[in-house]
C-alpha cells in the first residue's frame, strides 16, 4: 500500500465573530467552530472527495491543511512531518509540495499580466532556472495543460473560463506539487468545459502521481474521481468510505439525502414528479445553524430517521453526539441508528 | 395547441464590446413561443444567450445597443401588444452579406417609447426571479412589507391589513416555516433558499401571466436546490402559471419544462417537447444537446471509471460568428455529404417531427424548411 502522505487528526478551527465593541471588551465573542474535530488521510497517488453543503467546513479544511490559515487545535503531517504549528519560513520550502487549486478562476492570475509572465513567474519562485530551461517548461506546462501557444500573449481578461482554469492548473503545476487540494474546479465552468476539467486532472494525476483531495458539492463527479469521499455536515464529518459504497450503500441519513437529491434530478422519468404533485417526504427542513448547534446529534433537527423512530433521546442527548464508528470496509459513520 | 401567451419572433439583441469594437450577437434571430399554462424550459450555457433572451422579453435589457429587432408579442388577460411595437423607427441598421455591421439606436427615444410599452406589464403582468435572490430583494425592508407593497400594487387588494394575510398567505405557498415571524424578517437574516422562496412569493403575489425564472436553482446547494425544484413543481400545479424557465442545468429543465429550446450562440439549434428531446433513446437530436447530455457523468459512466465525454473546444464566442452553423467547430458528427454546408451555411431550424425542429444539416428536413 502507498504511503500516507497527509494525515489529519482531530483538526478544528473556531472562527470568532464579533458584534460590536462593547460585547467583546465583555468577553462575549461569539466562536463558530467551522471545522469541529475532523480526522482522515491521504494516501500518496489517491483521491478524497469532500462533500457536503456551503457551510459545512470544506473550504476551511482545505485551507488548513495547507496552512493558508492556522488551526485552532488539531495535528496536521504532511508526508511524515508534523505541519501544525510550523512558522511561515519553515513552511515556506513546504508550499511547493502542497498546492491549492481555487474555486475562483480569477485567483492567482495576475490581470495586468500576460499568461507567460504568469507561468514565468510560477517557475521562478523556487528556482532559478535558466531562460532557455522556462521555456521549455512552460512548453511542457501547455502540453499538460492543452493550451494553445498563441495563449501565451494574452492577459487573463482575454481568455475564456476554462483556457482561465487551464492556466491557473499550469501554474500550480509549475512547482511540480505532490498534494493538490482542488476546491470546487469545475463548479465556475460551464457543462462541457467542466467534463474537460475533469478528464484533464484524472490525467494528471495518472502521469504525475498527484494525489487529490477534491473539494466538490457536484456528487456525480466526486463519485466518478474519488476513491474514497468523506461527507460533511456542519463542520464534521459524518461518513467516510470508499466511493461505490457512499454512492451506493450510503448509510447516514444526510448522505442518503445528499444522494436522493441526485437521484430526483437524474430520474429519466420527464416531468413525472410535477404531474403526480406528490411529496417526497425528506423530513423537515428547517435553517441550519452553527450559532445554535442541536445538542447531541447536531444533524437530528433535519433528520428524517428521527423523526420515523419517534424522536429517541438518544439523538438529542448532550452528552452523547454519535462518534464515527466503523462499520467494516474502512467505512465509518457518524450515526446511533446506521 | 393554444394562441400563445408569449411569442417571440425573430429577436435580436445585440451589446458592444469597447475593447473588441464590434457587436455581441447575443440573441441572433430567436423565435420562442410559450403556450397557457406551458413551461418552457431554454437550456444553455454562458454566452448561448439564454438569459439575455428573456431580460429582452421582460424589458430589461439596458446597455446599448440593446435589443435591435424583431417582435416579443404578450397575448394576456390584461394586456395584448407587442412589446416592441414601433420600436424599430429609432433603430438604423448597416447591413452587409445579410449581416448586421452597425448599429445606430436613438436611445432616449427607444426608451420612452419602451418604458409605455412596459407599463403595466413588468413586475405585474410578467413577473421574474432571478439567480441570485438576495440581490434582488431590498435589503432595507423586511420580506413581509416587500410583499404587500407588490400585493396592494399589483392585485385588487389595496387594503393593509387584507394585503397582509395574503403577504402569508404566500409565505406559506411557498413553504416557508413560521411564516408570520418571517414576515418582519430581513434578507440578510435568511438563507439563500430562504431567500429564493420569499422571491418567488414575491413574483406570483403579483398573479402575473407569465413567470420569467433565470436560473431559479443556480448557487443554491444540491439539497435546497432540489427543494426549490420541487416547489416550482408544485407551484406549477397549484396555480397553473406560464413559465420561461432558464437554466444551465440540463436536469432541472427535465423535471419541470414541458417543451425545450436548446441555445448555442445566440441562437435556438433545437426545440421540442421535453420528453422527446431529452429522451435517453432519441435518434433525432441536434449534436451540442448529444453532447450536452453525454457531458454529465452517467451513472455507467462511473461505476466504469471512464473518462467524461466532453465536447472539445470553446463555447462559442458571440462576435465572431462563423458563416456556416455555429457549432461546426465543436462538432463531432460532421460528414463528408455535409461538410461543405456545416462550414459555410447556416442550417434553418427545420422540422424533425410534428413540434420537434432541429438546427442541422444532418437532417434532410432542415433544408426544406
Amino acid at each position: 500500500m502507498s504511503h500516507t502522505i497527509l494525515d489529519v487528526t482531530d483538526l478544528r478551527k473556531d472562527y470568532s465573530q464579533r458584534r460590536g465593541l462593547i460585547p467583546m471588551l465583555a468577553g462575549r465573542e461569539r466562536v463558530i467552530p467551522a471545522v469541529d474535530g475532523v480526522s482522515f488521510y491521504l494516501r500518496e497517488n489517491e483521491t478524497v472527495g469532500l462533500v457536503g453543503e456551503s457551510g459545512c467546513g470544506k473550504t476551511t479544511i482545505g485551507r488548513t491543511v495547507l496552512r493558508l490559515t492556522d488551526p485552532s487545535s488539531g495535528r496536521i503531517v504532511f508526508d511524515g512531518r508534523d505541519i501544525t504549528r510550523l512558522s511561515r519560513a519553515e513552511l515556506r520550502p513546504l508550499r511547493r509540495e502542497m498546492q491549492m487549486i481555487f474555486q475562483d478562476l480569477d485567483a492567482g492570475l495576475n490581470p495586468k499580466m500576460r499568461v507567460h509572465a504568469i507561468l514565468r513567474e510560477a517557475l521562478t519562485v523556487y528556482e532559478r532556472p535558466s531562460d532557455a530551461e522556462i521555456a521549455r517548461r512552460i512548453r511542457e506546462l501547455l502540453e499538460q495543460v492543452n493550451l494553445k501557444d498563441s495563449k501565451l500573449a494574452n492577459f487573463p481578461s482575454q481568455l475564456s473560463g476554462g483556457e482561465k482554469r487551464r492556466v491557473g492548473i499550469a501554474r500550480v503545476l509549475a512547482v511540480r506539487p505532490r498534494l493538490i487540494v482542488a476546491d470546487e474546479p469545475t463548479s465556475a465552468l460551464d457543462v462541457s468545459i467542466q467534463a474537460q476539467v475533469v478528464n484533464l486532472l484524472r490525467d494528471l494525476q495518472k502521469h504525475l502521481g498527484l494525489t487529490y483531495l477534491f473539494i466538490s458539492h457536484d456528487l456525480p463527479v466526486v463519485e466518478l474521481v474519488s476513491q474514497k469521499v468523506a461527507v460533511m455536515y456542519l463542520g464534521r464529518i459524518v461518513e467516510m468510505g470508499l466511493a461505490e459504497s457512499i454512492a451506493h450503500q450510503p448509510l447516514h441519513p444526510y448522505t442518503r439525502i445528499l444522494w436522493s437529491s441526485l437521484a430526483d434530478k437524474r430520474s429519466t422519468e420527464v416531468n413525472l414528479y410535477a404531474r403526480s404533485g406528490a411529496t417526497a417526504a425528506r423530513g423537515t427542513w428547517g435553517v441550519f445553524d452553527f450559532e445554535q448547534p442541536a445538542s447531541g446529534c447536531r444533524f437530528a433537527p433535519r433528520c428524517p430517521l428521527y423523526q420515523d423512530k419517534g424522536r429517541p433521546a438518544v439523538c438529542t442527548d448532550p452528552a452523547s453526539e454519535p462518534p464515527l464508528r466503523d462499520v467494516g470496509k474502512g467505512h465509518v459513520v457518524a450515526c446511533h441508528f446506521a | 395547441m393554444d394562441a400563445p401567451l408569449l411569442a417571440i419572433e425573430n429577436l435580436r439583441t445585440y451589446f458592444y464590446s469597447r475593447a473588441r469594437r464590434a457587436l455581441i450577437r447575443s440573441v441572433d434571430g430567436v423565435s420562442l413561443h410559450v403556450a397557457p399554462g406551458e413551461t418552457l424550459g431554454i437550456v444553455g450555457e454562458s454566452g448561448s444567450g439564454k438569459s439575455v433572451t428573456a431580460l429582452s422579453a421582460a424589458g430589461l435589457v439596458s446597455a446599448a445597443p440593446g435589443v435591435i429587432g424583431g417582435r416579443i408579442e404578450l397575448r394576456s388577460r390584461q394586456a395584448r401588444r407587442n412589446l416592441l411595437d414601433g420600436l424599430e423607427r429609432y433603430v438604423r441598421v448597416k447591413e452587409r452579406d445579410g449581416r448586421i455591421m452597425a448599429v445606430e439606436k436613438d436611445d432616449r427615444g427607444w426608451r420612452r417609447r419602451a418604458e409605455t410599452l412596459m407599463k403595466g406589464v413588468r413586475g405585474k403582468e410578467i413577473a421574474m426571479i432571478f439567480q441570485n435572490p438576495r440581490s434582488a430583494l431590498n435589503p432595507y425592508s423586511t420580506i413581509g412589507a416587500q410583499l404587500v407593497e407588490t400585493i396592494r400594487l399589483h392585485t385588487s387588494v389595496k387594503g393593509e391589513g387584507e394585503a397582509r394575510e395574503r403577504a402569508i398567505q404566500w409565505l406559506e405557498r411557498v413553504r416557508i416555516d413560521s411564516p408570520r415571524l418571517r414576515f418582519d424578517n430581513f434578507p440578510f437574516g435568511m438563507s439563500g433558499g430562504m431567500c429564493q422562496r420569499a422571491m418567488i412569493a414575491m413574483a406570483l403575489s403579483a398573479e402575473p401571466s407569465l413567470l420569467i425564472a433565470d436560473e431559479p436553482t443556480t448557487g443554491l446547494d444540491a439539497t435546497i436546490q432540489s427543494r426549490i425544484v420541487d416547489l416550482l413543481a408544485q407551484l406549477k400545479i397549484e396555480t397553473g402559471i406560464t413559465t420561461l424557465l432558464i437554466s444551465h442545468d440540463i436536469s432541472v429543465i427535465q423535471r419541470l419544462a414541458d417543451r425545450i429550446a436548446v441555445m448555442y450562440g445566440g441562437t435556438v439549434v433545437e426545440t421540442g417537447r421535453a420528453a422527446e428531446v431529452l429522451a435517453p433513446q432519441a435518434q433525432l437530436r441536434h449534436p451540442y444537446t448529444a453532447a450536452l447530455l453525454a457531458s454529465v457523468p452517467s451513472a455507467e459512466a462511473i461505476r466504469r471509471k471512464s473518462y467524461l465525454q466532453a465536447i472539445e473546444g470553446e463555447v462559442l464566442d458571440t462576435i465572431d460568428v462563423p458563416r456556416g452553423c455555429r457549432f461546426y467547430g465543436r462538432c463531432n458528427r460532421v460528414t463528408e455529404a455535409i461538410r461543405e454546408n456545416c462550414a459555410s451555411l447556416e442550417p434553418p431550424l427545420g422540422e424533425v417531427a410534428p413540434g420537434h425542429k432541429v438546427r442541422c444539416w444532418l437532417y434532410p428536413a432542415s433544408g426544406k424548411a
